[in-house]
């Protein structure tokens, strides 16, 4: 692989529990050596995977669940960091293993971890924005962007691909790819999922990766899709979409080459960023704060 | 200022005395307005084909021919495409033998040495404008209806050009004008400015705003528009595109729709002039959740030619569904980022740090 590219390899499968890490850990581990993983690659699993470590009997309606996670998951957080960090050093790959909800001293977070190929902890991203279901999801104020090979890369969560300020942080922050590992409620259709991080990729010209969990999620249908996206200009036919138009939902596995390279060329051919107009925006914030979204 | 330059800014002035427009468009015809039902407006999104115009009687028949089309389908809001008045750029004299070149670079240097077109518009713009603000308000009074009258390039007081979106009540008064907010790098060539203020009308039928055509690339505008109370946004779009991408144009409008729970009125001028193309579809579009099918489009163009759009908007369902957003905002997110995260970018910054 040159070293001016980065391939990423997401996947879209169905939820399922496990008896235990190790098993979590062995079909993780599986998926990425069915699909021939390079090292060095950036490899996102879907959101909430890993919370197939709990009990099944468990009820994931959103009354009351901060207090069945605090019950229930007191080790998930510590599983989820010893499969990471193994899996990212022995693969040698970046590695972000899904997401999770981790009970806090009020309420629950979403978070999601970034591992380097040496095993290391990168960071968390928490989710910042909430669905009004989520009643007792602690939303998080801040986001960050972390070096991963020749990009930095930013982490999206459950709703955050809706909310465009989010991703125009990210990008302002540096951000050339946007990674969303997700695990929408059911009925997730093809207009609301353009509406997310396909937007997002397009109006900050960035690469972008979403994975998606499928199936049946506790006692909730989620329909993750897979795809990776691009500037419709770097994109075969101009959709948006590396491989076919569309998401994918007959395979488990999408991967691609990004070459930071085309993304720097396209903002330099047509500056999108360099047409923002900040000083309108600061004086709505400055000026109308009770006009705030 | 010359003896020549003088004579074409005489017949200029000439041929924008509003009584030529108004004698073109004779008497009045109404649409036959459906009957109207409460809480619910009927919109029409006008998809217009580009054409120099080369006098005010000809601009005056061809906007008056598509209001009567809209007004029969009972449209009580009509929307045009931008850049509406740059039709009215073929009444310069001898503008045929200009056009006749292949781009606007060689029709710029046929004119004279160091011309742009902001050059053209402080030429013409204002005989245009005449005509146009007179045509565009006779016909919303001759129909009773609104009329958002895309836009045209003027150049103001200040000596900038912009590129300047019109919306005519019905009683063809004036309610309101919308700068140009964010250019396309194309109009940053040719020297127009881009205006620092968004404005959202109280009218008739709710609250108005009208963003012009890039304005809809940045979610920005409709954020600060959606939270100064907008609830009908008009956007006039000429996309000078020639590969009418149906992807592409998802960038612009629909998304918008999306994040902002407004409802979107998008119309596009098709069509070429010198060696611009224009593509797009005009769509009347809404949140998801308010659209039959769920795809967030009440109507859209079936061609790529002139065509009306209608559809009707549930004023009392976007209420009530701006009453329960499905997402929580998060004041600390914003107050954290928002507006310093622009630093750098702002114009005359000191810094350019994070200007990539």
């Amino acid at each position: 692989m040159s070293a001016a590219e980065l391939t990423v390899v997401g996947f879209r499968l169905p939820f399922r529990h496990f008896s235990d890490p190790a098993q979590l850990k062995s079909v993780m581990l599986s998926h990425i050596a069915g699909a021939g993983v390079p090292t060095e690659s950036l490899v996102v699993f879907p959101g909430l995977m890993a919370m197939g470590l709990l009990p099944a009997e468990l009820s994931m309606v959103p009354v009351g669940l901060a207090e069945r996670l605090r019950q229930a998951g007191a080790d998930l957080e510590a599983s989820y960091l010893a499969i990471g960090e193994e899996l990212a050093r022995e693969r040698h790959i970046y590695l972000v293993p899904g997401s999770v909800w981790l009970p806090a001293p009020i309420g629950y977070t979403h978070r999601a971890a970034l591992f380097d190929p040496e095993g290391r902890l990168l960071g968390w991203q928490e989710q910042t924005h909430a669905y009004l279901w989520e009643a007792e999801l602690i939303a998080a104020a801040e986001v960050a962007v972390w070096q991963v090979g020749p990009m930095r890369v930013g982490l999206l969560l459950g709703a955050d691909p809706w909310v465009p300020e989010v991703s125009r942080v990210l990008t302002l922050q540096g951000a050339d790819l946007l990674v969303a590992p997700l695990a929408p409620i059911a009925p997730y259709g093809s207009a609301r999922a353009m509406a997310g991080l396909w937007q997002e990729v397009q109006q900050n010209q960035t690469f972008g990766l979403e994975t998606g969990l499928s199936g049946t999620f506790f006692d909730l249908g989620v329909d993750g899709k897979l795809a990776v996206f691009a500037p419709c200009e770097l994109t075969p036919g101009e959709t948006g979409f590396f491989g076919e138009a569309g998401y994918v939902l007959s395979q488990q596995v999408r991967s691609a080459k990004l070459e930071p390279a085309d993304l720097y060329a396209l903002r330099e051919r047509y500056p999108l960023l360099r047409h923002l107009n900040p000083d309108l925006y600061r004086r709505h914030w400055q000026e109308r704060p009770e006009a705030r979204p | 200022m010359s003896f020549d330059l003088w004579m074409v800014r005489f017949r200029l002035w000439l041929a924008s005395r509003p009584g030529k427009a108004h004698r073109a468009l004779g008497r009045p015809k109404r649409g036959a307005v459906a009957t109207p039902r409460v809480g619910v407006v009927r919109v029409a999104a006008v998809q217009m084909r580009f054409r120099f115009l080369t006098s005010a009687g000809a601009f005056a028949r061809t906007v008056s021919q598509l209001v009567n089309q809209a007004a029969a389908g009972g449209a009580e809001l009509v929307v045009f495409p931008e850049d509406v008045g740059m039709m009215l750029f073929g009444i310069l004299p001898r503008f045929e033998r200009i056009t006749a070149t292949g781009s606007m670079e060689e029709a710029l240097a046929r004119i004279g040495p160091d011309l742009s077109v902001s050059s053209i518009v402080e030429l013409v713009g204002k005989s245009a404008e005449r005509i146009y603000l007179s045509v565009f308000s006779r016909l919303a009074r001759d129909y009773g209806m609104m009329i958002q009258a895309g836009s045209m390039p003027v150049m103001s007081r200040d000596g900038r050009v912009y590129n300047i979106a019109y919306l005519f009540g019905p009683r063809g008064q004036l309610m309101g004008t919308q700068l140009k907010c964010h250019l396309l790098p194309l109009e940053a060539e040719w020297g127009f400015a881009a205006g620092d203020e968004l404005v959202v009308l109280d009218t008739p039928i709710g609250r108005v705003a009208q963003p012009i055509c890039m304005d809809a690339t940045y979610f920005e505008t409709f954020r600060i528009l959606s939270a100064e109370g907008a609830e009908v946004v008009c956007l006039p779009v000429a996309d000078p595109d020639p590969s009418g991408n149906p992807f592409k144009s998802l960038r612009g409008l629909w998304p918008r729709v999306q994040e902002s729970g407004v409802y979107g009125i998008q119309s596009c001028m098709v069509g070429s002039a010198l060696d611009l193309t224009f593509t797009g579809r005009s769509g009347i579009y809404a949140p998801l959740d308010l659209t039959p099918t769920g795809d967030g489009v009440l109507a859209q163009a079936l061609s790529d030619d002139e065509e009306i759009v209608l559809a009707d908007l549930d004023m009392d369902a976007l209420r009530a569904f701006r009453k329960e957003e499905p997402i929580r905002a998060n004041a600390a997110f914003i107050r954290a980022y928002f507006p310093a995260i622009y630093r750098g970018f702002w114009r005359g910054g000191a810094s350019g740090a994070t200007r990539r």
